[in-house]
């Protein structure tokens, strides 16, 4: 695994990742609305905010799924508004989307093989598969079909899938959907381990886990960012817990 | 533990069988069984390219009659002007695979929707038999081949010997010219999805969402796919123009092309072996019906058919993997495998 690249210091180097006023409508319905946003090389962020908040349609601008309506997007620098999904995989942006996305006819080693050998050859597939098997413990499962699996593991094996791609920003759209208490503390020491050599975008529900994970917080609401800041104080903020769960939810 | 052979020693093993049955087939079978058996060796031909670009690749085409229509008359209008096979045959593969890569490229770049995919290579075959069906005046010519409209090209020179335009194949090396060709073509196309290629198309059938966003241009991937399928379909071609020494446009009919999607499914998707014998059993059953004239082929093969859609959706060799599968599952042997590139 790469070494973890030092968090953005010097103003002068670009941000590896920053969107410009960036706006998807669908039809009169604005899910994305002019957000600019902004994330440093290491970082980890979470995003957070009420279901249709535009959270996962944000994420989906991002990988080239949809295109924008308005807006720029730049990855280290380089404008990527409108290159294709593959070409910003091929930049190093993975994701693992809120219904797992696997390739359910094959077994999990098929799976990582797979996306090993979207960016390596040879060799350095297998290897990268076993050091991905060890570092998730997979070896009990590395024979069985995807569609075999419950919805738990599926997820572990999407984030197994994108670790497997190698990328250098990694998006998760609610990793711990469905998990057990125990796979949920797993993810998150998987998050701040995958954040030594990567940065991360976070959308989760789970205050608990964000708080285990993040230092910063980026609120969206109707399609907005509403707020950016510490987690601490996003989780104490009253107006946050006014738009997300109902007035007072944050006051305890 | 599983004991059955490693990958080289399955196709070795195959290759030896099919060998000593090709050649002693001729010394036991009569002249009518060896020109059947040979026809069916090069619909095999036309079921393996939609196996392959089906499914394994995922693309409902409805071309592949097309294709190998396009090389029947590549090769018939070409061995007629030259007077040697040789390049005749790389005509009746290669310019199905151009028009392939041509009118792929328009298809898959502009992210057609796989139902949209199905449509319009389905309109194609019907556009070519329309057209081809309009060549009957003299005009319609290449070269010396006169297209001749629906009674099609006669007398199509068969394979010779490079070279030596005099010294061509009988119905018996016919046979074997046929039958090792079904066999090189199975086992290329068994080794094409061994290879990275082959592992990225069973990605892109599974699902083609997460190939893009793992980095996979599914598009270029998609066309090379639907480019093979098209180069194999057009070899079939060849094979079947010279069985009958003619071509003519019934092969853009759409009951024609609608029977390699009966082939496969019956013998069943996502394998190779299957619609071999998916297409043995139909096209035997076919041709020993269509002489007695006893029963509407037809409706015959549109019974099978419905049958296997109801009862076998899985057709019949991936029902019986299952079935033995499941039995070895139940001996206590839980090893599992993927739908991967199995054959």
């Amino acid at each position: 695994m790469k070494a973890r690249p030092e968090p953005v210091a010097d103003s002068a180097s670009p941000p590896l990742l920053r969107t410009e006023s960036l706006s998807k409508h669908f039809g009169g319905v604005r899910a994305v609305e002019s957000v600019t946003f902004s994330l440093g090389e290491g970082e980890l962020r979470c995003l957070i905010g009420p279901n249709g908040a535009g959270k996962s349609t944000f994420f989906r601008c991002l990988t080239k799924i949809y295109r924008p309506n308005a807006g720029k997007i730049y990855f280290r620098g380089r404008d990527v508004t409108s290159i294709a999904t593959h070409e910003m995989a091929r930049l190093g942006v993975g994701i693992k989307t809120q219904v797992p996305s696997v390739f359910d006819g094959l077994t999990v080693q098929e799976n990582l093989m797979l996306a090993a050998s979207a960016g390596q050859r040879g060799r350095e597939v297998g290897r990268t598969v076993e050091e991905v098997v060890e570092r998730l413990s997979l070896q009990a499962v590395l024979g069985a079909r995807l569609d075999r699996l419950s919805h738990g593991q599926r997820q572990w094996i999407e984030l197994a899938i994108v670790v497997t791609s190698k990328p250098s920003l990694i998006l998760l759209d609610e990793p711990t959907a469905g998990m057990t208490h125990a796979e949920v503390e797993h993810t998150a020491e998987l998050i701040r381990e995958l954040n030594k050599s990567a940065a991360l975008i976070v959308v989760e529900h789970d205050m608990q886990f964000i708080r285990s994970i993040a230092t910063h917080v980026t609120v969206f609401h109707e399609g907005r960012i509403f707020l950016e800041e510490s987690a601490e104080k996003v989780l104490h903020d009253e107006r946050v817990g006014e738009i997300y769960l109902g007035k007072g939810a944050f006051a305890k | 533990m599983s004991r059955s052979l490693s990958f080289p020693g399955q196709m070795l093993a195959l290759v030896a069988v099919s060998t000593v049955l090709l050649l002693a087939l001729p010394l036991v079978l009569e002249i009518d069984r060896i020109l059947q058996l040979t026809l069916v060796f090069a619909f095999s031909i036309l079921a393996l390219s939609l196996a392959f670009v089906w499914g394994y690749a995922g693309i409902f085409s409805f071309g592949q009659a097309a294709f190998f229509g396009i090389g029947g008359y590549a090769y018939a209008a070409t061995a007629i002007n030259l007077g040697d096979s040789t390049p005749a045959i790389v005509a009746g593969v290669l310019v199905p695979t151009l028009f392939a890569a041509l009118f792929g490229y328009f298809v898959f770049y502009a992210r057609l929707s796989k139902i949209f995919v199905a449509v319009i290579t389905l309109v194609m075959t019907l556009i070519l038999y329309k057209f081809m069906g309009q060549t009957a005046k003299p005009d319609y010519m290449i070269g010396n081949a006169r297209l001749g409209g629906y009674n099609g090209i006669p007398a199509v020179p068969p394979i010779n010997v490079p070279g030596q335009p005099h010294l061509f194949a009988g119905p018996d090396e016919m046979f074997y010219i046929a039958g090792f060709s079904l066999l090189a073509v199975y086992l290329l196309l068994r080794w094409s999805l061994r290879t990275r290629f082959g592992k990225i198309l069973v990605g892109m059938r599974e699902n083609e969402k997460r190939m893009e966003l793992l980095g996979f241009d599914t598009r270029l991937y998609k066309l090379l796919a639907f480019v093979v399928a098209a180069a194999v379909a057009g070899f079939g071609g060849v094979v079947f123009t010279n069985w009958n020494a003619f071509i003519d446009p019934h092969v853009f009919q759409l009951a024609f092309s609608a029977q390699p999607i009966i082939w496969v499914m019956i013998g069943g998707l996502g394998t190779l072996a299957g619609p071999i014998l998916g297409t043995f059993i139909l096209s035997t059953l076919s041709l020993e019906l269509g002489v007695q004239k006893a029963l509407d082929i037809n409706l015959l093969l549109g019974a099978i058919f419905t049958f296997f859609v109801l009862l076998v959706p899985q057709g019949i060799i991936p029902t019986i993997r299952n079935y033995l599968e499941g039995r070895r599952t139940a001996g206590g042997d839980s090893s599992e495998g993927a739908t991967g590139a199995r054959g």
